[in-house]
């Protein structure tokens, strides 16, 4: 009893990082029936072994430690790869897919798609929470020169994905490429 | 980070330190003198500039993903997920069964939405009860609101249950925070509402007296089946109300938000 209410406000913590587990997990696998189930599935882990958590404050890092167990055994599971060209990225049939908008979100799910699972995992945990480096380590469970490089080739490969698709669209829209001021230097 | 700032071969910053430069991991002291050599190079800038856009671009193209559940579109695969409403409910029972409390706010925040009618419609589902918890609202504010479950208990338990109500009064005042409890009480544990069999009749009295947001309630449907089967009308202390049943009560409650404890 006497740590009742503590208890009971990380739990409370924990149920609002959902929004944002969320997205995470819909980063890493494209699916969004996928991500609710390893959303739902980090959340049951995380409220069930709530009192194994030794520092409160690393609470965030914990539960996407926890959700990144979760994509991972997910992982180890297929025996199938999926084919990034039979993913569905963005919905096909909204009014506002035609927009300039989507068209980059669609651009970018894609690319991102393409990325390996490791490099996919630090880019969006960096650039879709603003986890530190130190902190990416931790929830990966790698050293942190290994976040570094992972990130810049990550990074790289994005940038060259996204110029190959924006090349490839040139022909087909009046418009200029959105990236324009991005140059590939690795290929 | 500061030894590895510089790429020694050309005198620039790494590809890595670059990154790390964008992603805020310098020390205010590092981040001057890389923002003075960036300064200096037109193609550094710029270089710079593009990781900063491929930063926001990929933010972009996450920030408005939700959960269905939380009411964002519905995802673009056709699977519907048995999971999570499975997920649910174990960790319904989980939590209720095992750890005991909390059961009803973390399934309400599983489901995705504080205390929906789904989450209560899962819960009540499991007891039939639909009908009775999908019809409450939402009553779960700032007040703390514990329901305790009672339907099997011996005078010590009674006891050591009456501890238990003292002790989360007095840790709610300590915090600062209201607190309202509710005792259910039903099939054998009736004797500890019984006007002439409770073990604690004198502290179930003063604990109503000191804490008015503390109620006992006493099934209606068991002290029927009780005053059936030994003839007669079964008396309650004064301090408890009867409610129409037991079972249906802790479910009402639990579609309110109400934290729910089974003793």
């Amino acid at each position: 009893m006497a740590t009742w209410f503590a208890q009971r406000r990380l739990r409370q913590q924990v149920c609002e990082l959902r929004p944002q587990m969320y997205r995470m997990a819909f980063a890493w696998c494209h699916d969004a029936a996928l991500a609710d189930d390893l959303v739902q599935e980090a959340m049951m882990k995380a409220l069930t072994r709530l009192k194994s958590l030794q520092d409160e404050n690393a609470l965030k890092s914990w539960v996407f430690r926890i959700l990144t167990n979760c994509y991972r055994d997910w992982g180890r599971r297929q025996k199938d790869t999926v084919d990034v060209d039979s993913m569905d990225l963005t919905c096909e049939d909204c009014p506002e897919r035609q927009t300039e908008r989507n068209r980059l979100i669609s651009e970018v799910h894609r690319a991102m798609a393409e990325l390996s699972t490791d490099h996919r995992q630090v880019v969006s945990l960096v650039d879709l929470e603003g986890f530190a480096y130190a902190e990416v380590s931790e929830i990966l469970d790698v050293p942190i020169g290994t976040v570094m490089s992972r990130l810049s080739r990550a990074r790289a490969q994005l940038r060259k994905v996204l110029l190959e698709q924006q090349a490839a669209d040139q022909g087909q829209t009046a418009e200029g490429p959105h990236l324009q001021l991005v140059r590939n230097r690795h290929g | 980070m500061a030894d590895k700032r510089v790429n020694a071969q050309d005198d620039r910053p790494s590809e890595e330190l670059l990154n790390a430069f964008v992603d805020g991991e310098f020390s205010p002291e590092d981040r001057l003198e890389t923002l003075k050599r960036i300064s200096c190079s037109e193609h550094l800038s710029r270089e710079v500039c593009d990781m900063h856009q491929l930063k926001e671009l990929v933010n972009m193209a996450y920030r408005d993903v939700r959960s269905p559940r939380d009411g964002g579109r519905p995802g673009p695969s056709g699977r519907r997920s048995w999971f999570p409403s499975v997920a649910a409910g174990m960790l319904a029972l989980v939590l209720g069964s095992l750890a005991g409390f909390e059961l009803t706010r973390d399934a309400d925040f599983l489901a995705g939405a504080p205390a929906t009618d789904d989450a209560a419609a899962t819960l009540a589902d499991g007891n039939g009860l639909s009908e009775a918890a999908v019809s409450q609202p939402v009553a779960a504010a700032d007040a703390d609101n514990v329901l305790l479950h009672v339907n099997e208990a011996d005078a010590t338990a009674m006891a050591e249950l009456l501890d238990d109500i003292e002790a989360m009064y007095r840790e709610a005042e300590a915090a600062g925070r209201d607190l309202n409890v509710q005792v259910v009480v039903h099939n054998s544990a009736m004797d500890m509402l019984r006007a002439d069999r409770a073990p604690h009749p004198e502290r179930v009295a003063a604990l109503t007296l000191d804490h008015p947001s503390l109620r006992f309630t006493a099934c209606a449907q068991t002290l029927e089946q009780l005053a059936r089967a030994e003839g007669g009308s079964i008396e309650i202390l004064p301090q408890a109300e009867r409610v129409d049943s037991g079972v249906a009560e802790a479910a009402r409650r639990q579609s309110e938000g109400w934290i729910y404890i089974k003793v």
